[in-house]
Parts: C-alpha cells; structure tokens; sequence
C-alpha cells in the first residue's frame, strides 16, 4: 500500500489575518516576528493578543534573523506524505537571540551536510532559499559560520 | 490537608474487549463489549448505568469521526436502545482518558448519578499509522508543516533529544524500561504484546522513527476499547468485587512556556503543580506508592512524569529506571501491565484499570503482592495531562 506521492511537495502556507505580516516580510527577504507594542514581548506563532500583557494589537517587528540551536531529529517515518521522497529528513529547533524560548523551525532537506555537523548552542541565521514559486517564501536557518565562509 | 471527599468515590468494575491492530470489526462492537464486561464485573446490568464519561477524540488525524466506527462519544451510548436512563454524561477535550476519571468522581459527589460508565475506545485506520495529506498548512501549523513537522512523535524526539543532552543521558537507557514493560506485557493477557517477547538485542536494533526516538519508544496503536464503572464508594461497597477508592484527582492547568511543544520545562515542569495538587489531596506521597502507572506514549513521557512527580529527582529518571528498581518485585514496580509500548495505545485507560485490578487484587500473574496506593498519570506532562492517585483502604 503507498499512500505517498513520488514527488516532495511542502504544504503551502495560507496567510491569514494574523500572519500576513509574517510571510510580508519573507516575502522581502527579512524575518519579522509578532511584537508588542506596549510590553516589547515578541511572540511566535502570532496571536490576536499579546499573552504578555494582554494588548490587543501586536505588530511586526524586523528582527535580526540571528538565532541558536535549541535541538533536532532526522525524520525516519513517513508523517506527511508530501515528504515522503524527502525521508529521512532532518529538522531543527531554533531560539532567536531577541527573547528567550522564541522558536522557529528549519528543516535541512537538500542539506543533509549540515545535519551531520549540528551541535547545541550553535549559532544560526536566517536564509530566504529560493522555492518553486508557490506560495509565500519559507525562511530557513543555517549555520552561522557556513554563511560567513 | 488532605482533600475531604479524598476515598468517597471508587471503581467498582472493569471491562476490556479484545485488543487487536487493524480489523474488520466495528469500533463499536468492541466498545459494546467493553461496557457489557465492565458492568458485569459489578454484578449490575447495563441498564443500571445513569452516567457516562469518555475522552472521545479519534487518536489520529483525517479521521471520519463516525460513531461506532473510529470513535465512540457519549451519543454512541446515548442511542443503544439497551442503555436505561442516563442521568448525566459528560466529554472531556482534554487530559486523556482520566479526566473521565475527574468528570465522574465530581458528578457522583454532587449526587448527579449513580453508576458512571467511563470509557476510552481506539481505533487503528488503515494506511500509514499518523500519516495524513495536507496541501495548504493553516493556522499555527503555517509554522510546522511547511518544515515536515506535523506529529507529535517529532515533538517528542526534539524535546527528548534536549534531555539527553541536558542530563547526560544515553538512548541505550531507555531500553530498562522499555523491557520492562515488555516483560509486564507478557504476564497480561489483555496486552497485545502478551506473547511477545522483547531482548535487549531487539531494542539495540529497533529502526528510527524520529531520532532519538526509535519504533520501540513509541506505544502501538490498536483497535480496543476498556471501560469501567465508577460509582460512590458506599455503593460499591453492595457490588460484587473490592472497590479501588479515588483518593486525589486532579488535571493539568500549568502555563506552557511555549505553545508548540518545543520546550523540556513544557514536557516536565509542567507536571509538577499538577502532580504536587495529587500528593496534597490524597495526603500521600510518591515514598507512600506500592506502584505508578506513568503514560508512555512515548517513552521518555515516562521519565518526564518519574521527575515530575518525585519520584526521583530532575534528571534522574534515566538512571532511576535501571538495575531492576521499576520491576514487578522492585522499590517502584512501574506500568505493571505493559504500559501504552507494550499493552497497546489506550491513552491512559490501560494505565487506570491496571491500578484497580492491582488494588482489588485481580491482577493475576502479575499480581503485587500487598499494594495499598498506586499513582496514574495519565497523557504527557506537557499536554493537558491528568492524573488520580487510587487507594485499597480509607485513609
């Protein structure tokens, strides 16, 4: 029984009223994150209110797309099937540097030399890779020093 | 202080139905038996049942949510022309199956009713097990999905990975308590691993699912369903077996850190007001434990709750859980039926029979031999987990 297709195929994000800010600013090539305007609290993924202080209208705010790795796992088993092809794959937790337990995720798909060489703490940054055109643009992270080399 | 209704409510019956992977039969064929069973082990008939209580959510995403077929709700109950008079009912969204647990124990001591039938059914669709096609990702998972993660088994292993790494621990040590769950398994016959046997060569070799965590950390699914009848501890005392009396019960209501499950404090401390409201409500504590039935999920749940009940200390569980102290004859026999790994993903309700069957003695070969107070925890620490500590005696 195969219940995967033969091709990779993310699921495609869909902006909302909430996110549009979000995926605006990938769009142009930075990262910005739910911030709130009275108690300076970012928040991610965004929300109606601030759960600091309870504001009710967060913005977005750029942020500098530097970040540490929290943890990660390679993927063995087959939970999506438009992943499928991709597995296994490695995916990685990453804590921005503007707040504590501020997480994103990346994955490494088409990166598997860098799963190899992962290890706590290490610093990241955001990357906007190219994708196939559909869709909002997905932010990625690399290493930091990879970057710089 | 101890909580004043502390033993006045009981379990007076349990009943299992066949526990199977995928299979022909309805879903509610098997609920059917599990509640003629649970009402028989009491000596009542079905028709005595005036409550009902379940955790109803189909364990797995895409399901149909027909009832009878991958679910069975308190409508599924409702409309067996067999049921008499319901009095009450109620569905719990969160905590698993003991927060039924929590939902019956309130409305016997507001006199809402008198016999509550609480229930947990699973069902196994075919195809791959948590595997499910998503072409747009809405809402928080525009921040997940689009990255390959959707399961709470990745969760799971990113956070576990974080542990080991925290506390110095090895993967290898999971296997002490995967294979004693094993061991425990092959001493129940209501395990679907009853047969089974596991070597610590088997564990060595298990496939990744999502690394650290390998196939055998993760419970498997089946097709099952285990009810049980819960009634005033006066009551149950006019009942054909030994009631086990509910002597704390209590849900989590902890402030994630973070609200996708990235964070070890979300997965262990956040167990700890929860689990602490359980010692102070029974008045006991984890020393006073003949035994713990800890959701296992998956594996490392395991530990995170050993920690965040205190039973040893934060970062302790990995080594806790060696040299045999978790066995049936150790200082802390643990999920002594199987667990969810071996006995087969209940989402708690094997966990909570198990303590009953222990306290009234009925637990066969893989009996206790003096058990007084058992602890079940049941989801994840980080979930909206809930959990009841169960007496033999008053206290």
């Amino acid at each position: 029984m195969s219940d995967a297709p033969a091709t990779f195929a993310r699921p495609i994000p869909r902006p909302d009223a909430i996110s549009q800010g979000f995926w605006d600013a990938t769009a142009r090539g930075e990262l910005a994150i739910q911030r709130c305007p009275d108690c300076g609290n970012y928040q991610h993924p965004p929300r109606p209110i601030c759960h600091a202080c309870g504001c009710a209208a967060p913005v977005y705010a750029r942020v500098s797309g530097e970040a540490r790795l929290v943890s990660w796992t390679t993927t063995y088993h087959n939970v999506l099937p438009g992943f499928a092809a991709a597995l296994p794959y490695a995916c990685m937790v990453v804590e921005l540097v503007e707040q504590k337990e501020l997480f994103m995720l990346s994955d490494l798909i088409g990166r598997a030399e860098i799963a190899s060489g992962l290890r706590f703490g290490m610093k990241m940054r955001v990357v906007f890779p190219a994708g196939d055109g559909e869709g909002p643009v997905l932010p990625q992270f690399a290493p930091a020093e990879e970057q710089q080399a | 202080m101890s909580w004043e209704h502390a033993g006045k409510v009981a379990v007076a019956g349990i009943g299992f139905s066949a526990i199977e992977r995928r299979t022909a039969r309805p879903l509610g064929a098997f609920a059917l038996d599990a509640a003629v069973a649970a009402v028989a082990d009491c000596g009542l008939k079905i028709s005595d049942i005036d409550g009902l209580a379940t955790y109803p959510s189909a364990p797995f995403v895409g399901a149909a949510n027909r009832d009878g077929e991958d679910v069975i709700t308190v409508e599924f109950f409702l409309t067996q022309k067999r049921m008499g008079e319901i009095a009450w009912y109620a569905q719990a969204g969160e905590g698993l199956v003991c927060a039924s647990v929590r939902d019956a124990t309130n409305a016997l001591l507001a006199g809402a009713c008198k016999y509550v039938l609480v229930w947990r059914a699973m069902y196994v669709p075919p195809g791959t097990y948590g595997s499910a096609a998503m072409r747009h990702a809405t809402g928080d998972a525009q921040f997940t999905a689009p990255y390959g993660v959707v399961s709470p088994l990745q969760w799971h292993a990113l956070v576990y990975r974080r542990y080991l790494e925290t506390y110095g621990a090895k993967r290898e040590s999971m296997a002490a308590l995967v294979l004693n769950s094993r061991a425990n398994a092959n001493r129940n016959d209501h395990a679907i691993f009853a047969d089974k046997k596991l070597t610590p060569a088997d564990y060595a070799s298990a496939r990744m699912i999502a690394d650290p965590l390998c196939l055998l950390d993760c419970d498997v699914p089946v097709t099952a369903c285990v009810a049980m009848v819960m009634t005033t501890t006066e009551r149950a005392r006019d009942l054909r077996n030994r009631p086990a009396l509910v002597a704390a019960v209590a849900h989590q209501t902890a402030v994630r850190h973070h609200p996708i499950h990235y964070t070890l404090h979300d997965h262990i401390e956040s167990g700890k007001p929860f689990a602490d409201r359980l010692w102070r409500d029974a008045g006991l504590g984890p020393k006073d434990m003949s035994a713990a039935q800890l959701y296992d999920g998956f594996a490392p749940s395991t530990w995170y709750w050993l920690e965040a009940c205190g039973f040893c200390g934060r970062g302790e569980a990995h080594a806790f859980t060696q040299g045999g102290r978790i066995a049936l004859d150790g200082e802390l026999p643990l999920n002594t039926f199987g667990g969810s790994l071996s006995q087969g993903r209940l989402h708690g309700m094997g966990h909570l029979a198990e303590a009953v069957l222990q306290l009234t003695g009925r637990a066969g070969p893989r009996q206790l031999p003096d058990p007084h107070a058992i602890a079940v925890l049941d989801g994840s620490p980080m979930l909206r987990g809930s959990g009841a500590i169960f007496t033999r005696d008053p206290h």
